[in-house]
């Protein structure tokens, strides 16, 4: 009861936090700020972040719950780069940017990333903390390689470069762009939160969690293809963003408890405001010149990264 | 009988067999035994009973229906389970845990009576001290007597406990032994799995004795806990003596030589 007293704090404060940044961040740019610059270029980029913060903290939540792995992030097991892999694909078979379409195709081949890496890391029915994130770096290299491939052969070079994708920004965000994000993140959501109950018990292990009702197999999957939904729809529009689904999870579990409904609103909320004060500090650091958002969560994300690597390693002594 | 098991057999790597042709039969109200060395199937055999483990031939029939026609949450509030993982990812309160045993009820009439049932499995598994801790920060010992709460809060007719002293000491077993018997007399149908001989033979009224993948032999206490039984499953000459303690219940001393 005490940890749902302090969800409904910090998710209200975290909410707080992201109204003002909503303002700071509609009020700050290098273009006049007429109304027409406001609706049509800082709104929707606003929005944008907001979207792929709220995608980024709750798929962390979900695929570290599902692979019961505290070092699980959209980026670190490969999911970002194949859905950012798709939306290069999709583009270079003639589909419009910060479209539907490019996000359908995005979502594919992110799914087809996600299941490569599970079935290499699963050994005796349990998925292995390290081998997924081998896996991820092999699948993300694979993705950014055959990106600079379809890039460098085809005109998309002009609009959005290899290293656009793989350290994303927000600069090219638009309406479109939000519209073609919104039910993809929307419908992973509703399913999260139906799933949040199983992935409580899915702590036990696989055979403990079956044991107690729970349908082992198929709530993993729906809850990796929730976070590969939530992820890949805003890869497709903003590129690869790493360590906020790492991080995000970490500080509310901290504060509230990993009972997974409260995290995965409180994350959702903590990543939006994570990623728009990222795309603040983005836009403002080295004002005129932009800094790729990506890069921001990145240099403070990694760090986080090494503390809990430690921990995980002391924690199942040492991996030989 | 509440739980039959035919023919069942479980194939393991390298053409070789984890259990082989099996038949078992537990009686409701029973408190089963299932010893044997180590490697013989023991866990194997718990697996397919609780229906965790799908047997590739054989069948399993619970209360006169084959267990697989039941669904994951039909089967959770049939029969509750103890594992032998006690690991539980992130910091989950031992409430928390203990609550999780309410999980299959969840939407049903039954649900209405959930905190009384966690209260008394507390109770009951004597972890009051222990609820406002976090899991992981205890011990071996305090961690199964919290997922032995959460396995009596399930509140199913048949309990599956896998090897419950193994990370007790000698007060815990104690306690575990008293649980058992509450739960037996209050009507569960038991079935037990320990390598600790002398105490599962003072606390259970039949015996499964498994050797090399399959059942030796299977029946009440007196008739299994013999010299030759045990010194066929074990591989090496075992004495039996019966004996008394202070509370009046029976049990084997046996020893290897």
């Amino acid at each position: 009861m005490k940890n749902i007293g302090r969800s409904w704090i910090l998710g209200l404060a975290l909410f707080l936090i992201l109204l003002v940044l909503i303002a700071v961040s509609l009020n700050f740019g290098a273009a006049s700020a007429d109304s027409v610059v406001i609706w049509n270029i800082r709104l929707p980029r606003t929005v944008a972040a907001i979207g792929v913060g709220v995608g980024l903290g709750s798929a962390g939540v979900l695929l570290q719950g599902s692979l019961r792995n505290p070092l699980a992030d959209p980026a670190l097991v490969g999911v970002s780069a194949g859905a950012a892999l798709g939306a290069v694909l999709g583009a270079a078979i003639g589909l419009p940017f910060n479209s539907i379409g490019v996000t359908s195709i995005a979502v594919i081949t992110s799914s087809v990333a996600m299941a490569v890496v599970v079935w290499v890391s699963r050994s005796n029915g349990r998925v292995e903390v390290v081998t997924v994130l081998l896996a991820g770096i092999a699948v993300s290299a694979f993705g950014a390689a055959a990106m600079s491939i379809i890039i460098s052969t085809s005109d998309l070079a002009g609009t959005r470069s290899v290293s656009f994708w793989t350290t994303g920004s927000f600069s090219l965000s638009n309406w479109s762009g939000v519209n073609s994000m919104w039910p993809a993140i929307a419908i992973g959501l509703i399913l999260a939160f139906f799933l949040a109950p199983s992935l409580d018990l899915l702590a036990l292990g696989d055979e403990g969690a079956y044991a107690s009702g729970v349908a082992v197999s198929r709530v993993r999957a729906l809850a990796l293809l929730a976070a590969v939904l939530l992820t890949a729809a805003g890869v497709a529009v903003v590129g690869v963003i790493a360590f906020v689904g790492l991080v995000v999870p970490h500080a509310v579990r901290l504060v509230i408890g990993p009972s997974h409904r409260q995290l995965l609103v409180v994350s959702a909320v903590g990543g939006a405001v994570v990623l728009l004060l990222a795309d603040t500090i983005a836009r403002l650091a080295l004002n005129p010149i932009e800094i790729p958002v990506g890069s921001v969560t990145a240099i403070l994300g990694a760090p986080v990264f090494f503390v809990l690597l430690r921990r995980a390693r002391n924690r199942q002594g040492g991996w030989a | 009988m509440i739980l039959v098991a035919k023919k069942c057999t479980v194939s393991g790597e390298n053409g070789q067999f984890r259990l082989d042709r099996i038949d078992v039969e537990v009686g409701g109200g029973e408190m089963h035994a299932v010893i044997g060395p180590n490697g013989a199937g023991k866990s194997t055999l718990m697996g397919i009973l609780s229906g965790i483990i799908v047997p590739d031939s054989g069948t399993v029939e619970f209360m006169d229906a084959p267990l697989g026609d039941l669904s994951v949450r039909e089967l959770a509030r049939s029969r509750a389970v103890l594992g032998q993982e006690l690991a539980v990812s992130f910091g989950f309160t031992v409430s928390e845990v203990v609550a999780w045993g309410r999980a299959p009820w969840r939407g049903t009439k039954e649900a209405s009576s959930d905190q009384e049932k966690i209260d008394l499995a507390i109770h009951v598994a004597e972890i009051e001290p222990l609820c406002g801790r976090r899991i992981n920060q205890l011990s071996g010992g305090e961690r199964k007597r919290v997922h032995i709460a959460r396995v009596i809060a399930q509140d199913c007719p048949l309990m599956f406990f896998d090897e419950p002293d193994s990370d007790l000491d000698l007060v815990g077993t104690r306690q575990l032994e008293e649980t058992l018997r509450t739960l037996h007399q209050g009507g569960r149908t038991l079935v037990v799995s320990s390598h600790n001989l002398s105490w599962i033979s003072g606390l259970s009224t039949h015996v499964i004795l498994m050797g090399e993948h399959e059942v030796l032999a299977a029946g009440p206490v007196r008739e299994v806990f013999t010299s030759e039984l045990l010194s066929r499953a074990y591989r090496t000459k075992i004495s039996v003596a019966w004996s008394t303690d202070a509370r009046g219940h029976d049990f084997a001393i046996c020893t290897s030589s």
